[in-house]
Formats: C-alpha cells, structure tokens, sequence
C-alpha cells in the first residue's frame, strides 16, 4: 500500500492471516497493569484531513481506527488476532461452514439513542455491496450468497442476509470461506441506522451515526474534529470524555504543541525524534514503532538507459544506503532486500550491493556510459522525508557521473504518472505492507504479469517470466516451506536483476504525552483510540504549561 | 550636471546604508564561484556524513562550519552566499520585467489617453485584484513539466515546444507577471503631468511626432521616478522569490534558494535554529538594503510616490 | 450621484468577469488529466467518463468557460476535487477565522501606528522621526512565513506566553495577529506621518493653533480627524486584500482560515479551490474600492466639488 502523505500504514486484513508478528514496540511501557482512569479529553493532530470517516467507505491509515469509535459491529479482534463478540453476545458458524448465525446483544444502540436490529446490519451489509456507494470493501463480501446478483443489479436484496427477528442476523455463504470472519471484524462490516442513512442518502458522510462509544459533536472539514460521549453506550471502553482532532499545521508544531500539553499523542518528525531523546525528562514520551515498510529507489526498465542491468547494479552500488537511511531518519533500518525483516522470509542467500563508487563507475563503462548519464529522479513534495533521500541520491550518482534532474510532484501527480508506461525514469517510492505476507510486495509490486500502461503500481515495469512463474507458484502453494522456498528464489533473482535499490526499512517515531496510557500498539488496527486513557493526577503539566 | 546629484546620494545615509548592502550582497553573489573554487568558502552541494552529528542531526556553528550546516550535511554559510545568485539574479530579472512591463502600460495609457487608457487600465485593475502571491502560486505550481505544443500536431515542428518546468527562467517570468500592475498608476499619473508641461506642449506644436515626444520629452524625465520604482518593487521581487521557494514552487532542490533553506529547516527549529534564523537575515538584509536604496533615492531625486 | 454608482458597479463586474476569465484560462491548462485526479488514480473508465460529463470537462475551453460564468452568476464556485466539499462552503467556514485574525490584528497596528505617526509629524526631522522610518522599513522588509516561525519560537514555545498553533481560543489569534501587526505598524505609520504632514500645513489647522487651542487639541481634534480619511481608504483595501486570505501567517500557526485552504489547495492541485479563494479575494478587493469610493465622497465635500 502506498501512504500518501501523512498518513500511516493500513493493515487490510486479507485472505493469508499468516504469522502476525509484524509489530513490536521499542521499549514498550508496562502501565497496562495500572487500572484505566475515565475522563479527561484526547487531543489528537493530524497533519491531513481524510476524504470520509463512513465505514463502508474510508481505508486508510488514520481514519479506520478512529472509525472503531464511532461505529462498531459484531466480532472485533481482541489484543492480538483472536476473535471475540463485540456487539453480537454469541455467533455460531454451521458445520458447513456456510451458514453464520448472530445473536445481537440487546440493549445496544446507535448514537440517536434507537436500538440497533438486525435489519440494520442487513442493510449496513447490502449498502456495501451498492456499486451507488463505491464501498472500497466491496470485494471482501462477494462470497455472500446472491451478493453478485444484487451488485450487478440483478436482485433487489442479497439472498444470503437475513433478519429473521430483530435480534438475530444470518448471513449465508456461497460456499465455505474460513477467511470470512475476519472480513466481519473489518471497518466495513460496522453497522449503520438505516433509516439516518436513508434520510440523508449522499449526505449521510455528514450526518454520522453509529453504534460506538463515541459521537460527532463537531466537524469542519480540514479543520478539526471534536468526539463526545455517545450517552447510549454500554460498553466498558470509550475512557476518555471527548476525543478533540486537530487537522493541519507541520510535525515541528504538533511537537512543540505536544510538549506544551495541547496535544496528546502525535508522529514524530526526525528532529524532534532526536531532541526529545536527548532530554532525560522527555526520553520516555517516545515510542518507536517498527513497520513493515521497505522504502526503495525504483528503475523503470523500460526506459534507457536503466533497460540495461549493468547500470542498475551500477545504481545500487552508487547509492549509500546506509547515509540515506540515515538522512531520513537515525531510527530507520538500511534495507538491502526488498522484504521488510518483519517478514518470515529473511532471505541470506541474496545478492549484496554494498556502497562501492569504483565499482559503479566500472559497471557503467562496461555499460557502454563511461561519462555517465543525465536522468530525471522524482518523487513526492509533501515527503519531507523522501525529499532529504532524493537529493542524497543526486548526490551519490553525481560522484559516479549520473546527472540527475530532480522533479517533484503532489501526491496524485506523483502516482499517475509513476504508474504509468514510459513516464518516469527513476524515482523514490515506499510500499507498506497490507498484509503480512510475501506476496504482498512481490506479487503486488514486481510481478510482470500485472503490468498494465496505467495504474500499475509494478513502476519499474520489471517482467522476469522466470520470477513471475515463482510468485504464481508461491501464491498457489499451500505448503509454508515451499512457499518460502519460491518466494526466496524469487526475491533473489529481482535483486539479481536490480530493478530497485532497497534503501530503507521505517520505523514510526510515536510521541506521547506522560498522561496517556493505552498506546501499545494493536496488530491490525495499529491504534486503539478507544483503550486510550489519561492519567488525570498528570494534569498539572498542562495547567503550567 | 550629474555632480551635485552624486553628492546628494552620496550624503544620503539612507541611499548609503542600502546601496552598500546591495553592492556587497552583489559581489558576494558574483565572487561565490571563485571562492568555493579557491576553497575559501564550500561547495554549497557538497553532502558531508562529517558535517552530521553522530544521530545525523545538523551541526551548530562548530567545527569549521560558521553558520552551522544544515539537515543533509551542507555548509549553511556556502549555501547563504550561493542563495544570493539565486535570489538577487531572481528579483532583478523579474523587476525588469515588471518595469518593461509598467513603464510601457504606463506610457501608452497616460499619453494616448481615451479608449486605448480605458482598456490598459481595466486590465490592470483586474490584474490588481488577485493578490499577488496567491496568482504567483497559482501560476508557479503549473509548472511542473508540461510542454505545450505552440505548432499543429499534423507538423513535428517540436522546437516550437515550450516545456513548462521549474527553473530561474520561469521563476521571474511568474514573478515579472504578477508585479507589473503596481507600477502602472504611478508611471500614467507621472506622464499625465508631463504631457501638460509647456515644453512638451511647444514640442507637440512644433510638430514633433508622438513617438519623438514619448522618447525625447517624456520618457527621460519619467527616469527619476522609475528608478525609485524599481529600486522598491525589487525588494518585493525578492521577498516574493522567498516566499515560492518557501512554499516549494520556488527553484528546485538542490539549488540554493533561501526560501527553501527556510522551509527546509523549521521541522529542525527547536533543534538547530540556525537552519531558520541564518537564510531569514540574508532575506531581511537583502529586502531591506533595496527598500532603503529606495528611500534614499526617492529623497534625493524629490519624487512623490503615490500608492 | 446614482449614475456615477452605476457606472462603478458596471465597471465592478466586468473587472471581475475579467478576473474571472484570466483565471480559468490559466488553470484550464493545468497539467495532468483532470479527471483522473478527481476520480482518484484507480477509477474505472465509466467512473472517469461520468467526471468529464460532470465537470464538463469533454468540452472545449470556450464552452466551459461559458458554463464556468453561470456557475458564478449563481453564486456556485464548484466543489472540491478533494473532499468533495462546495467551495464557497469551504472558504465560509473560514471566514469568520481570516476575520478574526485581521480585525485583532488591525486593531494592534492601528494602536502603535497612530500614535508614532502623529507624533513624527508633529516633530518632524527629530531622531523619533528617523527612528520610526527606519523601523518602518525594517518592518517592510520582513518575509511573514520567517517572522511568524520565529515569534512562534520564542513567544510561544520557548517563553510560554502565547499558545503556539491552532485556533481555540482568542488567545490563539494573538501571536498571529502580532506578526501582522509587525509588519504593517511601521508602514500605516508612515501614512499616517505623512497625511498629518499635510494637513498640518493647511490654512484650517494654522486658525486652529491661532485660535489659541492648545497643542492636543490642534493635534488630534482637527489635523488627525482630516489626516486620518487617506488612511482609512488604504486600509480599506488592506483589510480586503487581506480577507482573501493572509497566507504564510495562517500556515505558519496553523490557523484554519483562508490562506491555509489557498495553500493546501494548491499542493493537491485542487483547482476549483484555487479558483474559488481568487475569486474570492478579488471579489473583497473590488467590493472593497466600491465601498471606499462611495464613503469617500460622502465623507469628504472637496471631492464632490472636484467633479
């Protein structure tokens, strides 16, 4: 997945729930022992507004988990990836695996204080599968028996979903799919008041309502936002009063905004990384959160002079990963491979490029550019980050005598055209996992079957059928040794013909202020807003500011 | 003639203070070159892993670095004096562009008066009601490569392209474009005035042509005020170059551009403030140096600027 | 009286109609396909197909153009590529924020200014006098984005005494509306100084003083009341301009005013937002000279004789 700017990654969980261990905290604290404080109000920055917070709609990174409290469904994930109920007080799943029978709990209720039914999750269900609506979960509910007839316009309800009474929800399948109870713990199977959505139709993005802890009280677009208390709520989470977001405004003033008490919990910049590591009293307020990221420097190999395998070896060689590692961040990892180290594919057999400008320079003699080259390198303005590589890159290849002309473009700008045939050169770019898994970056990114003239995220439009046919097998495989067996090779023969230079694996600096707890972060929804909690007793600081 | 106006100037602490800042940003500008060259001063490209510290933070003035360095390694002070290319090269292209551009409105607005005045001032008027800084923003984030074809298609006559990219060039057409309307008033209310003097009112009756009139009566005795304009708007040129290359539309990276060091270093502000404070004085002394040229010669060329 | 109104009001439109169209023929070219950036980059062909039917974007530029006028005529300035969002909605929501933000910033300036201008004025030539010019166009040249990131630093974060960003509280307004008042103190000082200049030399203020009222009086009864009509015009238009949105200032605190939305508009290549917070200003600007005018000649007989 990319992340466009600001934003941080967004686990989809998928169909390959493999080995979930992608996510540890760096000197984790322990206050989880401590007995959660009600109260207080949450202050939140983000540096960009998202385009909606309608569950059926918004996927990305910062707005689904906000999303859990607002609306909320039948199973969620507990503290890992197991499945407990969530608005549902039992679920049973028939022998067949077809047939998904939920009791609701009662006395659960959507913000406007009406009990949420059955019927509602009926329609919560048949509205994602609206092609009107766009959902971006659409494809997760397919398996729902008369799903397609219904997308396709051919019924007028989803034969598989059904409300026998008000209090019980049954969904059928079209034929087993074990994958099928964690699509229901997705933002997308939260459950709406059919008749607000029906009143407001279009509009209903403004008029929010749902069945979590939490309410919209105020919302101005690119503004802010300010949660209150849904009164209705039952549940034992939801600790704070009111959750206040702030949009806008750069990483060095939520930092000094964060110390000054006016914020809670924030993602740090690189300097302020630093500075509060430095400061004994504000070492603690850091969390390093690791990702599972790979940041690489790609080469479209249908451009020249990058067609040609000597001189992207060559531009591995030229490029210091370590430096530009290190420019971006002191916290991140160099990357040499194209696997983030979360993944159970830690792969020795690879080739290595270490920095070495003489052997750059050698290889591009041999390449037939013994006086180098000029080429154009982009990447995305609002990236501080990327910014500080590209310009160390230009620096690299200019020791080996690779002019390079910088360009930078908006995010969109940016993803039309590097997705698209013959348009960029060599540019900067990240991939963040969607899913702990292989294929994820191999398939997704490098395998040349899914080149496409447009909208192809593969942007070194690199096509190795030989690499192709060992991701198509991997993918195929059901046997974890063989998969990584070909996922490895695979990976071996991509660093072999070098289409990208690896640079770096990220790391998410997390600021937070002493007073809030409950940060530890969750496999699949990163954050919990919803177990966050303030130590009210802290409060003084702010008052001093 | 020109004696007594040199003394004057020269006894102007205000035309002083300034003409010797500009004079001395200027040399220093040319001079950058050759000095990076002769390694009196760095090479304001050069990354240096050394000119980091150890969690590759920017360095404060230490080590040989007198201004400090900056997020990527780089002399700050190298770079501040190599921004001065940019910046004044920048400002004084795109202030005699906005003057051409004025003085000629101007001149044909105030002289041939009627239909012809009507026009060039609505036009000017409407140019007048876009802030300045928000067309230049608007007009400097569509550079971003896109070339239009000035031939048919049928034809690859693909010289004739013109390639809309970020660069100098079209950092002082944008900046020319958008400045020029403040000039226009004060130039047609100055020739308004001269049109009525009685030498140019004997020269038209003696049957000097309107071309002769403009260059041979008019425009000579526009230069006091133009020089006054110039020296003035140039600041604003340079304050507006700032203001693109800090909001990132300015000259593109690596080149040294103050706006952009601004940018550039306030997510490092509360760490190595250095980043920030050094690029913002150079624009301060810069713009100010041209405001008080401006001052001075305006006192001492007795000209009355309206707004 | 009415036929002058409506010649002014005629010429009001046709400027902005003007304004309007210069506008839309610049950001007709933007580069990239429109569509595809509203659509978002993995539309689908029919979804693509439905965006160019919406925004008309399968027609020639003339067409649009005419489509993109009565789209003004009804007050509609479209909807945001982004978010989707009616533009005019978007620019009202901040409003009442750029308001704010300029009348305490107006206000502060006004309350330096006019004391320093009426008092170099007064004594004309003194060292106070140097003083506050010299400090005036220091003032001038200050670039906003850098004076606003260093009061922030040291005012709001380093000392504490002002909330460092965002828009909470009254108090959140003031460190902004300082770094306005900074810059433009010096310069409404001057106008001030030199609106007092004359009027101070006018027969009405000399019988005043020969009347024997004493000094205060003279000054600020008669000459400021009759000085300060210049002023008010200029400011008239200052406040316009800067309700169109006060740029660097409001993204520097992270104020959600008009300025912001301008420039975050322009990173997204938000047309429609673009358009929209030109429009806008030029629409405060020339209500602005509308409104001046017709106070003006209420205000002041002289001119209503000069016609």
């Amino acid at each position: 997945m990319r992340i466009p700017k600001g934003l941080r990654p967004l686990r989809r969980i998928l169909v390959v729930l493999a080995v979930l261990a992608a996510y540890g905290v760096a000197g984790a604290e322990s206050t989880e022992s401590v007995k959660p404080q009600r109260g207080g109000t949450l202050q939140l920055g983000l540096p960009v507004d998202w385009r909606s917070l309608d569950p059926a709609v918004a996927f990305d990174a910062d707005s689904v988990p906000l999303q859990k409290l607002l609306f909320r469904g039948l199973i969620d994930f507990d503290d890992g990836i197991g499945l407990v109920p969530d608005q549902a007080s039992d679920w049973n799943i028939s022998p067949d695996g077809k047939v998904y029978t939920f009791h609701l709990r009662p006395g659960v209720r959507f913000s406007n204080g009406r009990e949420v039914e059955a019927e509602d999750y009926v329609f919560s269900f048949e509205r994602i599968l609206d092609p009107k609506v766009s959902s971006t979960g659409q494809t997760y509910f397919l398996g729902i028996l008369g799903a397609s007839e219904f997308n396709q316009g051919k019924a007028a309800h989803v034969s598989g979903l059904r409300a026998p009474d008000h209090r019980t929800f049954i969904i059928e399948l079209k034929e087993p799919q074990f994958t099928f109870r964690y699509v229901l713990a997705m933002n997308f199977a939260d459950v709406l008041p059919r008749d607000v959505v029906q009143q407001y139709g279009e509009n209903f993005q403004y008029h929010l309502t749902g069945s979590g802890p939490y309410r919209i009280k105020e919302w101005r677009r690119n503004i802010g936002y300010h949660f209150e208390r849904n009164p209705y709520y039952t549940g034992a989470d939801g600790y704070v009063d009111a959750v206040d977001i702030m949009i806008g405004g750069d990483r060095t003033l939520m930092g000094m905004m964060l110390q000054r008490g006016e914020l809670d919990w924030i993602t740090g910049g690189v300097a302020d990384y630093v500075r509060f590591s430095r400061d004994p009293k504000l070492r603690s307020w850091i969390e390093l959160v690791n990702t599972a990221n790979t940041d690489y420097f790609f080469m479209n190999t249908e451009i020249k002079p990058f067609d040609n395998v000597q001189v992207r070896r060559a531009m591995n060689y030229a490029i210091n990963s370590e430096r530009m590692a290190r420019l971006a961040g002191i916290y991140n990892l160099p990357s040499h491979e194209i696997l983030p180290p979360s993944m159970p594919w830690s792969n020795p057999g690879l080739p290595r490029y270490d920095y070495n400008p003489e052997k750059a320079r050698a290889l591009l003699r041999e390449a037939g550019y013994p006086n180098g080259f000029k080429t154009q390198l982009w990447y995305i303005l609002s990236r501080e980050d990327d910014a500080r590589m590209a310009q160390g890159i230009q620096q690299d290849l200019s020791e080996v005598g690779v002019q390079v002309e910088l360009k930078q473009a908006s995010y969109i700008a940016f993803q039309l055209k590097a997705e698209a045939r013959h348009q960029v050169p060599c540019g900067v770019w990240g991939w963040m996992e969607d899913y702990p898994d292989a294929s994820d970056f191999l398939d997704v990114l490098l395998n040349g079957e899914r080149i496409t003239d447009t909208d192809c995220n593969n942007s070194s439009f690199y096509n190795n059928p030989e690499v192709n046919r060992l991701i198509d097998q991997g993918n195929a495989s059901n046997e974890a040794g063989e998969r990584t067996r070909l996922y490895r090779e695979a990976e071996r023969l991509i660093m072999t013909d070098a289409p990208w230079v690896p640079i770096l694996h990220e790391r998410i600096p997390m600021l937070k202020s002493p007073r809030l707890h409950g940060t530890t972060p969750h496999p699949v929804w990163l954050w919990r807003y919803q177990y966050m909690w303030l130590d009210q007793s802290a409060n003084s600081r702010k008052a001093g500011g | 003639m020109l004696k007594p106006l040199f003394r004057a100037l020269f006894a102007n602490r205000l035309f002083l203070a300034g003409g010797g800042i500009v004079v001395l940003f200027a040399l220093l500008a040319l001079a950058a070159p050759a000095l990076s060259h002769a390694h009196i001063l760095r090479e304001p490209f050069k990354q240096d892993q050394k000119a980091l510290d150890t969690e590759g933070m920017p360095l404060g003035p230490e080590r040989g670095y007198w201004l400090g360095t900056d997020n990527l390694g780089r002399d700050v002070l190298a770079r501040v004096v190599h921004g001065a290319r940019v910046s004044l090269t920048v400002g004084t292209a795109a202030m005699v562009m906005a003057t051409v551009i004025g003085v000629a409105v101007g001149v044909l607005a105030g002289f041939y008066g009627g239909k012809l005045d009507l026009g060039l001032m609505r036009f000017t008027e409407m140019m007048m009601t876009i802030p300045p800084i928000l067309l230049a923003i608007a007009l400097a984030s569509l550079m971003d490569g896109k070339i239009i074809h000035l031939h048919p298609a049928s034809v690859h006559w693909h010289f004739l392209d013109v390639e809309l990219r970020r660069g100098m060039v079209s950092l002082f057409l944008v900046i020319g474009f958008v400045c020029w309307p403040g000039m226009v008033r004060v130039i047609r209310a100055q020739v308004l005035a001269l049109k009525e003097r009685e030498y140019v009112q004997a020269a038209r009756v003696l049957g000097a042509s309107n071309l002769r009139l403009i260059f041979r009566h008019i425009m000579p005795n526009l230069l006091p005020i133009v020089i006054v304009t110039a020296a003035m708007s140039t600041a604003n040129t340079i304050l507006l170059e700032a203001g693109l290359g800090y909001l990132g539309i300015g000259v593109p990276p690596p080149a040294p551009s103050w706006g952009a060091m601004i940018s550039d270093g306030q997510a490092y502000f509360t760490l190595s403030p250095h980043m920030v404070i050094v690029p913002g004085v150079a624009i301060c002394l810069t713009v100010l140096a041209f405001n008080l040229l401006g001052q001075g010669l305006q006192d001492v060329l007795d000209v009355q600027q309206k707004r | 009286m009415p036929l002058r109104l409506l010649n002014r009001l005629f010429w009001s439109v046709v400027t902005l109609l003007g304004t309007a169209t210069l506008i839309f023929l610049l950001t007709s070219v933007v580069p990239g396909d429109v569509a595809r950036i509203i659509a978002g980059p993995k539309a689908t062909p029919e979804v693509l197909q439905q965006v160019r039917q919406r925004y008309h974007l399968d027609q020639p530029v003339p067409v649009r153009l005419i489509h993109y006028y009565g789209q003004l005529a009804r007050g509609d300035l479209g909807h945001s590529f982004v978010t989707d969002q009616p533009v005019a909605q978007a620019i009202l929501t901040r409003l009442p924020c750029t308001a704010a933000l300029c009348a305490t910033a107006v206000v502060m300036w006004m309350l330096v200014a006019i004391p320093a201008g009426v008092l170099t004025a007064k004594y004309r030539g003194s060292w106070f006098d140097r003083a506050i010019l010299v400090l005036a166009t220091i003032g001038l040249s200050l670039p906003a984005f850098w004076l606003a990131r260093m009061l922030q630093y040291s005012m709001g974060y380093k000392l504490g005494w002002f909330p460092v960003a965002g828009f909470r509280s009254f108090g959140h307004l003031l460190l902004p509306a300082a770094t306005l008042a900074v810059l433009y103190a010096g310069y409404y000082a001057r106008l001030i100084h030199t609106s007092m200049a004359e009027v101070l030399d006018t027969a009405y203020v000399r019988a005043a003083r020969a009347k024997g009222q004493s000094e205060t009086a003279v000054l600020f009864r008669h000459a400021f009341r009759n000085a300060l009509i210049p002023v008010v015009t200029i400011l008239g238009m200052d406040i316009a301009a800067l309700l169109g949105g006060v740029l660097f200032t409001e993204s520097v605190f992270a104020l959600p005013g008009i300025g912001t939305l301008a420039v975050q508009s322009v990173f997204n290549l938000d047309v429609p937002v673009i358009m929209g917070t030109v429009m806008f200003s030029a629409t405060m600007i020339v209500a602005a000279n509308l409104l001046v005018d017709v106070l003006y000649r209420r205000i002041d007989p002289r001119i209503k004789a000069a016609h």
